[in-house]
């Protein structure tokens, strides 16, 4: 068992709730190397119009350039590299953990709408060697923090039919 | 591998195979299961036995069959040696079936019978009386004198039953296509919640055709000229235009597997975008230049994607996140790729927000 577990949590957590008064999908992400944080990850689709940009992959992006930085080889970096996120990560997230050989992922809540951990789809059952996964760590606090979130509105989604039909009976009320 | 359903119209000149991917599960037969059934003679008790049924009894793993059909058969339990009896298989289809299948209990309350047994084939509608008939097609067999005893459920009040109890083969899965559907309510009454993209893609001459047709094929073909290990191309659903294309760049950057940068150049022609794009490939000049004013409202939304290969779980998850309508790949991956190649393939899987519509093209001589 890791000692610095719910450390390294703690400071996913923190970014997850940073997140949140941004205005984008509370998930916060940190990946640990060599008993160092290498990339600290936050979720920036909005901001980029780009919807693959989950906390995960951002963070993959900034080890890979500390790795160009510090001329390391990425492949053994992210061999001895443990993630560690608040929310369970979705299908395409978890495949490429697991196509990068991550050393462990440990996640707090499940992710009804895209997990990859099992949720929607078991992407582990893909490979054979999947990466060790840990879930479940404070996961009452992670899910608080998307209920907060999708409580409030993102204006960059399609409004959804049943919401615009709600509307117009509030409108005619 | 998963099965496809051809639908090809042989009049396409251009010499390609272009066919709708489905799970296996959307063309084979109704798989079925033997369950105990009995007949309502009373029908005033229809009501009251079915809700002690549901309370003595339940059968998770049958949720999408009405507890009793309009002819008066009642299903009691799940037959002593049918897999899933008492829970071993039942615990697993329960969880698949629960989320779209109504309990029988509401269905009752639902009055739906009457919404299923519309289909000429499905068996006499009224009486008991006829219900006689319905068992020979059914192949139902009387059970053993031995085991009538255990038929029926302990507790069970079985006043208004006929008290015969007989061993029927029931669906054993919710019907996924209309075709299914019908087969299965000659069997056992039936729910049936249909999909639109399925129906649609297993509609006569469904497939893609005509100008959609040439631009598919001309995206295609331009992914190709690029010589890329893979590339993948976004078209304009309107007048099949190049949004953009994109190679694979996997050896420099694990990520960027074509798929990844192809969302990554569309977010460019939409002001955001992170990674630069590489020389080989192409951003549509007058939407990147008119930036957010002529471009499709979020992300990928009803774009199609072309692909030389098929994609794996990342870059068929990303292009479920970027709400692409549809992708159309060239060459299956056996290894890796998860709309075609793995069973059941990933745009299937339920609980996912967005569906994508898959076709698989194809020479057939593997001509090129």
């Amino acid at each position: 068992m890791d000692s610095k577990l719910e450390e390294w949590m703690e400071k996913a957590f923190e970014l997850a709730s940073k997140e949140l008064e941004l205005g984008e999908v509370p998930v916060g992400c940190v990946f640990v190397y060599d008993n160092k944080i290498t990339a600290e990850g936050r979720n920036s689709v909005n901001e980029t119009r780009n919807p693959t940009r989950h906390a995960e992959i951002n963070c993959i992006d900034q080890v890979m350039e500390w790795c160009r930085e510090t001329k390391r080889d990425w492949r053994s970096v992210f061999s001895k590299t443990r993630v560690y996120v608040t929310v369970e990560p979705c299908v395409m997230c978890a495949a490429a953990l697991h196509n990068l050989k991550i050393e462990q992922i440990v996640y707090g809540c499940h992710n009804d709408r895209f997990g990859g951990c099992g949720t929607v789809m078991d992407v582990a059952s893909l490979y054979e060697n999947p990466v060790p996964t840990i879930s479940g760590v404070q996961e009452k606090r992670a899910m608080k923090l998307l209920q907060q979130f999708y409580d409030g509105i993102n204006p960059n989604a399609p409004q959804p039919k049943v919401k615009k039909r709600k509307r117009k009976e509030q409108e005619t009320e | 591998m998963s099965d496809t359903t051809s639908y090809d119209a042989a009049n396409e000149s251009d010499g390609w195979h272009i066919e709708a991917v489905l799970g296996p599960e959307y063309s084979e037969p109704v798989r079925t299961v033997d369950a105990v059934v009995d007949v309502v003679v009373d029908r005033r008790h229809t009501s009251r036995l079915v809700q002690d049924l549901q309370r003595l009894c339940p059968i998770p793993s049958l949720r999408h069959l009405k507890r009793v059909c309009p002819d008066g058969r009642i299903l009691i339990q799940l037959a002593t040696d049918s897999p899933g009896h008492e829970g071993s298989d039942s615990e697993k289809n329960s969880s698949r079936t629960s989320k779209c299948s109504p309990s029988p209990q509401e269905c009752k309350n639902k009055r739906s019978f009457s919404e299923t047994v519309t289909d000429s084939d499905s068996g006499p509608q009224d009486g008991p009386t006829s219900s006689e008939q319905l068992y020979s097609t059914s192949k139902s067999v009387l059970l053993d004198e031995q085991k009538n005893e255990r038929a029926l459920p302990r507790g069970l009040d079985a006043s208004g039953l006929r008290g015969r109890p007989e061993r029927c083969a029931v669906p054993a899965s919710p019907p996924l296509t209309r075709a299914q559907f019908t087969h299965a309510q000659r069997l056992w009454s039936c729910n049936f919640h249909p999909s639109r993209a399925v129906e649609a893609a297993l509609a006569p001459g469904a497939g893609v055709h005509g100008a959609r047709r040439a631009a598919l094929l001309a995206a295609l073909r331009a992914c190709y000229r690029t010589s890329a290990k893979s590339a993948a191309a976004a078209v304009h659903p309107h007048d099949g235009s190049l949004v953009a294309l994109a190679v694979d760049a996997r050896d420099e950057h694990p990520l960027q597997h074509a798929a990844m940068r192809l969302v990554d150049l569309v977010a460019r022609t939409q002001c955001g975008g992170v990674w630069t794009p590489l020389p080989k490939e192409e951003i549509k000049e007058s939407v990147s230049n008119a930036c957010g004013k002529d471009s499709l409202p979020y992300l990928c939304t009803g774009l199609d994607v072309v692909m030389t290969h098929e994609p794996c779980a990342m870059c068929a998850m990303a292009l479920t996140h970027a709400r692409a309508r549809c992708v159309f790949f060239s060459e299956d991956n056996s290894n890796c790729g998860v709309l075609y190649s793995l069973s059941p393939p990933l745009q299937t899987l339920p609980g996912l927000n967005h569906r994508l519509q898959v076709f698989h093209a194809y020479l057939p001589e593997g001509k090129r």
